[in-house]
């Protein structure tokens, strides 16, 4: 039994082993990672989308001359997706897209964890409950991988988003590596975003988010 | 081998997801949209009772301490729906007040509880038992309504619920029964009610007048009306109406507060799960279309956008118990400001009526 079709039992067999509530609260963060904290992108160690693109397009189209130059000296069948690097372009555009945050702010309890990014979404994950679930457009999920935290999301089109946070053991830099995977295109492309942890100033207003008002601010200091 | 091991990570995470729930969400047949007029009493009824509607039970999937967005939505919900039928009760026409309370109505002849089981924008349903002072039950049923495009036809109002027919239905089955009551049965529960509210705040005094029969409580006698004690507990009954009118008017707050984001959630939620059961008939007969760029972007962006959605409710939700008002009422002659949460300040206020009446009877 080669080792991946071992992990891939092991996945299969990890949700019937039957645990109880406290081992699974227990097991919620093995690791015992903290995400926590604000965290504003560190441009330089990040991956530059356009740079990215372009490198693995050249990669990517030289793979394909080869191995379309030995399929034909040898008369043998390629798949033809190999050759479809032009994707790699609308594949980074796409995971710049969906990795576009550049400020993160982390709230992380012993059983959950929302990751608040903005102009997005929040990643959120409920550590007692990291199973997949179907929701109104696609099935989404999260999951401890060693030390990493995943977030998957499966949508209709075939588009697959896996982002993968790790964090350094100093707490200096935390990554999140974005892979965006498309059925029927054979390179899958991720993007690397890499954050360094700010302290959020005072800033000159005090505001606060109310359900009739939304957010409200008023200058720090002035009281009624 | 870097593509074998992520395509393991992405499809070992989703067989792995098999085991719980289908990879596919097979999505059920939708039930057939309801369609009721709202029965309007043509006569004012001679006896009105009070009605309390209790905030819904909901059943919540998973018991962590993150409140995932569906959990958000339905602690909004389970306040926000009894409210809905309360309006409708009251445009009905049927009945003396109807106040919803975070408890049990003490004060009212007629409670009605409900359980929520399921409200996504495009099915709502939910378990109602209604039962009167006496005991007996008056409607214990399952309601179930879908709701339709011309629902959604235009951008959302609160005060144009798609869910209408299914309140109608509701207000409608309970006035069925009120009709089918004598005005004697109706005289006798108004004293019942009066009864079993006493015997709450002194059941050494009271519980001898009410006797329990195979049809509910039944009055054995009644306090003579010169009972100065019985005296005593109609005025704190009076109080208790207008703490349960204060209680009330919280929850109307609530509905003109987080109405329309409630409304627009319905809405993206409907076109997101009617978009989705679309998508799901384009994938089996039209392959062919799947895996453009344009599809692509466009299926990820309205599952940001449900997402985005998704955060906003969480928000919006978190900070309704925050943002509860202190209620103002009175006790006794005497002004009380309760905080906290609704639940709190209805054992709050419970207690303090306790403490007002043992004071002045000396009765514990």
């Amino acid at each position: 039994m080669n080792i991946l079709t071992t992990a891939l039992l092991l996945l299969l067999l990890l949700p019937c082993s039957g645990i109880t509530a406290d081992e699974r609260r227990q097991a919620a963060n093995p690791h015992g990672r903290d995400f926590s904290g604000h965290w504003e992108l560190d441009y330089q160690l990040s991956d530059h989308p356009n740079e990215k693109i372009r490198s693995l397009y050249i990669q990517a189209k030289s793979q394909a001359e080869r191995l379309a130059e030995r399929a034909q000296n040898s008369g043998r069948y390629v798949d033809s997706r190999i050759f479809n690097y032009r994707s790699i372009i609308g594949l980074g555009r796409l995971a710049e897209k969906i990795a576009q945050a550049t400020v993160l702010d982390i709230r992380q309890e012993a059983d959950h964890i929302v990751i608040k990014r903005n102009d997005d979404y929040s990643l959120v994950c409920d550590f007692t409950d990291m199973g997949f679930k179907l929701n109104a457009v696609g099935t989404e999920g999260c999951a401890w991988q060693e030390d990493q935290l995943t977030f998957q999301v499966a949508l209709p089109t075939g588009l697959n988003v896996l982002h993968r946070l790790s964090i350094a053991a100093d707490r200096s830099r935390l990554n999140i590596a974005t892979t965006v995977l498309v059925d029927g295109i054979h390179h899958p492309f991720t993007l690397n975003r890499v954050y360094m942890p700010y302290e959020p100033g005072e800033g000159l207003y005090d505001c606060e988010y109310t359900i009739a008002t939304q957010t409200t601010c008023t200058l720090r200091g002035r009281s009624e | 081998m870097t593509r074998a091991l992520l395509i393991l990570l992405l499809c070992g995470g989703l067989l792995s997801a098999c085991r719980s729930t289908p990879q596919r969400l097979e999505s059920p047949a939708l039930p057939e949209p309801l369609s009721a007029r709202l029965d309007i009493a043509a006569v004012a009824p001679a006896t009105r009772l009070n009605v309390g509607i209790r905030v819904f039970d909901a059943t919540l999937a998973a018991a962590s301490s993150l409140y995932g967005a569906e959990k958000q939505v339905r602690s909004v919900e389970r306040r926000y729906l009894p409210y809905q039928l309360k309006k409708t009760l009251d445009r009905s026409g049927y009945w003396g007040a109807v106040r919803v309370m975070p408890r049990e109505d003490l004060s009212a002849e007629l409670n009605v509880s409900g359980r929520l089981i399921r409200s996504d924008g495009v099915v709502l349903e939910f378990a109602l038992q209604a039962v009167d002072a006496a005991g007996r039950v008056w409607l214990d049923h399952t309601y179930v309504d879908s709701a339709t495009h011309s629902d959604y036809a235009k951008d959302p109002d609160y005060r144009l619920d798609p869910f209408q027919d299914l309140y109608n239905q509701v207000a409608n089955d309970l006035a069925e029964v009120l009709q089918s009551k004598s005005g004697t049965e109706l005289r006798s529960l108004l004293d019942i009610a009066t009864v079993v509210y006493a015997r709450d705040l002194s059941p050494g005094a009271f519980a001898r007048y009410l006797q329990q029969t195979g049809q509910g409580l039944s009055l054995v006698g009644l306090p003579s009306l010169n009972d100065p004690t019985f005296d005593r507990i109609q005025r704190i009954r009076e109080s208790e109406y207008l703490f349960a009118d204060s209680i009330d008017a919280h929850y109307d707050i609530l509905q003109r507060k987080l109405g329309q984001t409630y409304a627009w959630w319905r809405y993206y939620s409907y076109e997101l799960i009617v978009g989705n059961r679309r998508l799901e008939s384009i994938d089996a007969t039209r392959g062919a279309t799947r895996g453009s760029w344009y599809s692509l972007d466009r299926v990820y962006k309205t599952y940001q956008e449900s997402r985005m959605n998704q955060d906003a409710l969480r928000e919006l939700t978190e900070s309704f118990d925050r943002e509860t008002e202190p209620t103002v009422t009175e006790i006794a002659g005497k002004v009380v400001q309760l905080h906290g949460t609704l639940d709190f300040q209805v054992d709050e206020w419970r207690r303090l009526l306790r403490q007002a009446y043992e004071q002045e009877t000396g009765f514990q």
